[in-house]
């Protein structure tokens, strides 16, 4: 085995780092400038009032700084991805987590489980009602599902979820085969009926071309030629249109989301614009 | 079940029994129309499968503009009375209202201006990609065609 080179040290000196870089210079360039503006809105009294014209408390005052600061922030994700950035998502993530599991807790925990058993077992004499013990079922259950990250008792986990399963598959089965199946074939056929309008009946005459059409399209166990090739290009028209409506609708609520942030920085914000 | 023992107070803690529009309302069975208005498409559709399907409630909705191609189906089937997608449901909407005396245009009004105009960018920008692509493959073959 060549005996290992020593590592020579680099004659090279070391290269002189900036103090602050310019992209750290840019964004702290940013928050004294929106630091300056708010501290002019609020001095001028633009703030005092939301836009409806009522009286703001100094905490929605905080919180209208607050939220324009957060979507500048966000936005700041357009130039590229940088600390300010990393900020607002985290915190948006944690407030969520921290929303959901207060949610939780109260609508849960508390209604679910404190009010019925527990409340009128350690207080019985201000309690409205006795304790429900069938509570204790379900709260068996959750147990038993937490069990899940104890590898000794982890098959405890197998009954909850077999129960949550079994419950949720019988009782959605047959709810979705009459929504989305017996419902839709029907709609597609009922205009032919002859009540309905002219517009009604091409309407639907439509759909049931795309339907058939699409699914000749999905047909994989027959060889597309002939007949059936020229019924699947007409359900691939069909798909790209439905893809394109999607499309479509996506932009439109892109769109929506841009403009009421604009909107708020603009109105609720600078207020720049009354409506 | 009672609704009321469900769900004993609203969001400000008021009791169930003391607001005068629950008066009539003990079960689902008791609410003349439901209304839903949804993030998304989830809860809309739930409410579809149980509300109206299993208890046959008359149901009308409203979702985000995203989630509207997924709904409409529902309202074509007769499944909805109506429905309000995204932010040209609430324009159509402010429309009826205006057009009934109710109300004057509103927000949802007002935004469809920058709508139309986000719209027609993407459009124009759809229509130069698809140009564009149409040209470069065209030079393309004409190169390969005289290539020797």
């Amino acid at each position: 085995m060549p005996p290992r080179e020593e590592q020579q040290p680099s004659t090279n000196p070391p290269e002189a780092r900036a103090p602050i870089s310019g992209g750290m210079a840019a964004g702290l360039l940013l928050v004294a400038l929106f630091l300056i503006v708010n501290i002019y809105l609020y001095a001028s009294g633009r703030l005092e009032q939301n836009a409806e014209g009522e009286a703001m408390s100094a905490m929605q005052v905080l919180g209208v700084m607050l939220a324009a600061g957060l979507t500048l922030a966000m936005y700041s994700f357009l130039y590229r991805d940088n600390p300010l950035f990393k900020l607002a998502e985290h915190l948006y993530l944690g407030v969520s987590v921290g929303y959901g599991i207060t949610i939780a807790v109260h609508q849960y925990l508390a209604k679910q489980l404190y009010e019925p058993l527990i409340e009128p077992l350690i207080s019985p004499e201000t309690a409205k009602h006795a304790p429900e013990w069938a509570v204790l079922i379900p709260v068996a259950l959750g147990f038993c599902m937490l069990a899940r990250f104890i590898p000794r008792y982890a098959w405890l986990s197998r009954y909850a979820f077999a129960i949550v399963v079994g419950w949720g598959a019988g009782l959605m089965l047959p709810q979705v085969v009459v929504t989305y199946l017996f419902r839709q074939i029907q709609a597609t056929l009922t205009a032919f009926d002859g009540s309905h309008s002219v517009w009604s009946v091409i309407s639907t005459a439509a759909v049931l071309v795309g339907v058939i059409s699409v699914l000749v399209y999905f047909l994989f166990s027959v060889k597309r030629v002939g007949p059936v090739r020229k019924i699947s290009m007409v359900g691939l028209f069909f798909i790209m249109v439905s893809f394109g409506a999607t499309f479509g609708f996506t932009v439109m609520t892109r769109i929506s989301l841009l403009t009421g942030r604009a909107l708020f920085l603009l109105r609720d914000w600078l207020h720049l614009i009354d409506k | 079940m009672d609704a009321k023992k469900t769900f004993p107070t609203d969001h400000a803690n008021v009791k169930a029994d003391k607001i005068d529009l629950l008066d009539n309302i003990r079960t689902l069975k008791d609410y003349p129309l439901v209304v839903v208005f949804s993030a998304g498409t989830t809860g809309l559709q739930w409410w579809i499968m149980y509300a109206k399907e299993r208890i046959g409630l008359t149901m009308g909705g409203g979702c985000t503009g995203d989630g509207a191609p997924q709904i409409y189906p529902f309202l074509q089937a007769g499944q909805l009375i109506g429905l309000i997608p995204g932010i040209k449901g609430a324009a159509e909407y402010e429309t009826l209202l205006d057009a009934g005396g109710m109300n004057e245009p509103g927000r949802g009004l007002r935004r469809m201006g920058s709508q139309t105009f986000g719209h027609m960018i993407i459009v124009l920008f759809v229509v130069i990609g698809n140009v564009s692509f149409l040209m470069t493959r065209k030079r393309r073959s004409k190169r390969s065609d005289a290539a020797p």
